[in-house]
């Protein structure tokens, strides 16, 4: 489960999540982690919507508010 | 495409599939008073509220169809079978997992509730069997009630390896999921456009389409619990604490030392000792970055449904409702 994997390295290593939203071929190189390109690209994707301007990565309240339509 | 446009659509299609349900289920014979037990769990022929479920999934086959060439009304028996199966699977969950939440309503044994959804399968069986035999005899039709058998038998499946499974890990979610919802949600759409097309690369699309939506509806099912557990008014039932997506994630990806403190935790709270541990738990969960896995796998499914069906027909408004009914589920 390598998406699973990186997830934590983006939640808990803040270097590591910069690189991430200006490299992340590199930085998934650097840490000898592979993802397929589909993977990846839904990673940028949740990286950049799930990322505060302090650097915080979002909070399972903050996702669970997003999911106002369901019941 | 507005809501309100679902909402008016999702008023007609149910008014027709009350006329196919409560039609077959008169000509079956049973009693009236079993009759009137297998409507009164229906949601859309009762204006008792027995299932807080959403009905705008009914509209699946139906919309599949149209966007695929075919006539409105005319995947009535489909969406009426797939709809009684889908709301006998719900009553059994409850009847396999708790009565609460139903019975705060109208008390229903067990028994009583696997009775009746029992009735249901049979019932939708019988549309099917009247479906099949309609003239002209159809290649598609029998395709279609066959897949019903195959692909619902593969749901029965995931949930009996749901049930035996002590070990779960993130792996064996996401096979589970797969083989219940994912596969239940893709047997709508996939039926639906079937009965309107044979070319097996739009019929695919469509199955993808409702594979990805059902995995959907279950990840946000377990973000439902765990909004009730941080609104402090929530408990999950026992066995869900280790296996919300959430907390599997976070078994996965944190350090064995931290993950046995986590397991502590799991097992005291499935025993019911919540004394200070929900915090933790939860604690644990954040600081592992659920938030963003949450995130990311509710993009990666909901993307993927979406992707499936975008160029397939494009401008089609029975397309265009079917995209908003998944962009309904989220607002992002």
């Amino acid at each position: 489960m390598t998406l699973a994997q990186v997830v934590y390295q983006l939640s808990t290593d803040s270097e590591f999540a910069a690189r991430m939203q200006t490299d992340p071929e590199a930085a998934l190189a650097e840490r000898d982690l592979q993802l397929s390109k589909e993977e990846q690209a839904f990673l940028i994707h949740g990286l950049r919507r799930g990322t505060r301007s302090s650097g915080r990565t979002i909070s399972m309240q903050e996702v669970a508010s997003l999911a106002t339509g369901w019941r | 495409m507005e809501i309100s446009d679902l909402e008016e659509r999702i008023e007609q299609t149910q008014a027709r599939l009350r006329i196919t349900i409560e039609s077959t289920l008169a000509k079956s014979e049973v009693s009236a008073e079993y009759q009137t037990m297998i409507l009164k769990t229906l949601p859309l022929v009762s204006t008792e509220k027995y299932s807080d479920k959403n009905e705008r999934w009914l509209l699946l086959p139906e919309l599949c169809h149209i966007a695929c060439g075919g006539e409105e009304a005319v995947a009535d028996p489909i969406s009426a079978a797939w709809y009684l199966f889908y709301v006998a699977a719900f009553l059994m969950d409850h009847a396999e997992d708790s009565l609460e939440g139903i019975d705060q309503i109208t008390p229903i044994s067990a028994g009583k509730m696997i009775n009746i959804a029992s009735g249901q399968f049979f019932l939708a069986n019988l549309i099917l069997a009247d479906f099949l035999q309609a003239e002209p005899i159809s290649a598609a039709r029998a395709n279609i009630v066959k897949a019903f058998q195959t692909q619902l038998l593969r749901m029965c499946d995931g949930q009996n390896l749901d049930l035996i499974t002590s070990n779960y890990t993130l792996r064996k979610y996401y096979e589970i999921i797969h083989q219940k919802s994912g596969t239940f949600f893709s047997l709508a759409c996939w039926s639906g456009a079937r009965l309107a097309t044979q070319q097996d690369e739009i019929i695919n699309a469509y199955a993808e389409f409702g594979k990805h939506l059902g995995v959907l509806i279950q990840v946000l099912d377990d973000l439902e619990d765990w909004r009730e557990l941080q609104s402090g008014n929530g408990k999950l039932e026992s066995t869900k604490y280790q296996r919300i997506l959430p907390a599997l994630y976070t078994a996965e990806v944190i350090p064995s030392e931290k993950r046995r403190r986590f397991q502590q935790i799991i097992e005291e709270l499935s025993t019911g000792n919540e004394e200070g541990l929900l915090e933790e738990y939860m604690d644990i969960i954040e600081k592992a970055g659920a938030g963003l896995y949450m995130l990311t796998i509710m993009m990666r499914e909901y993307d993927s449904a979406r992707l499936a069906i975008t160029d397939i027909h494009p401008d089609n408004q029975a397309d265009k409702m079917l995209l908003s009914m998944i962009g309904s589920l989220l607002d992002y």
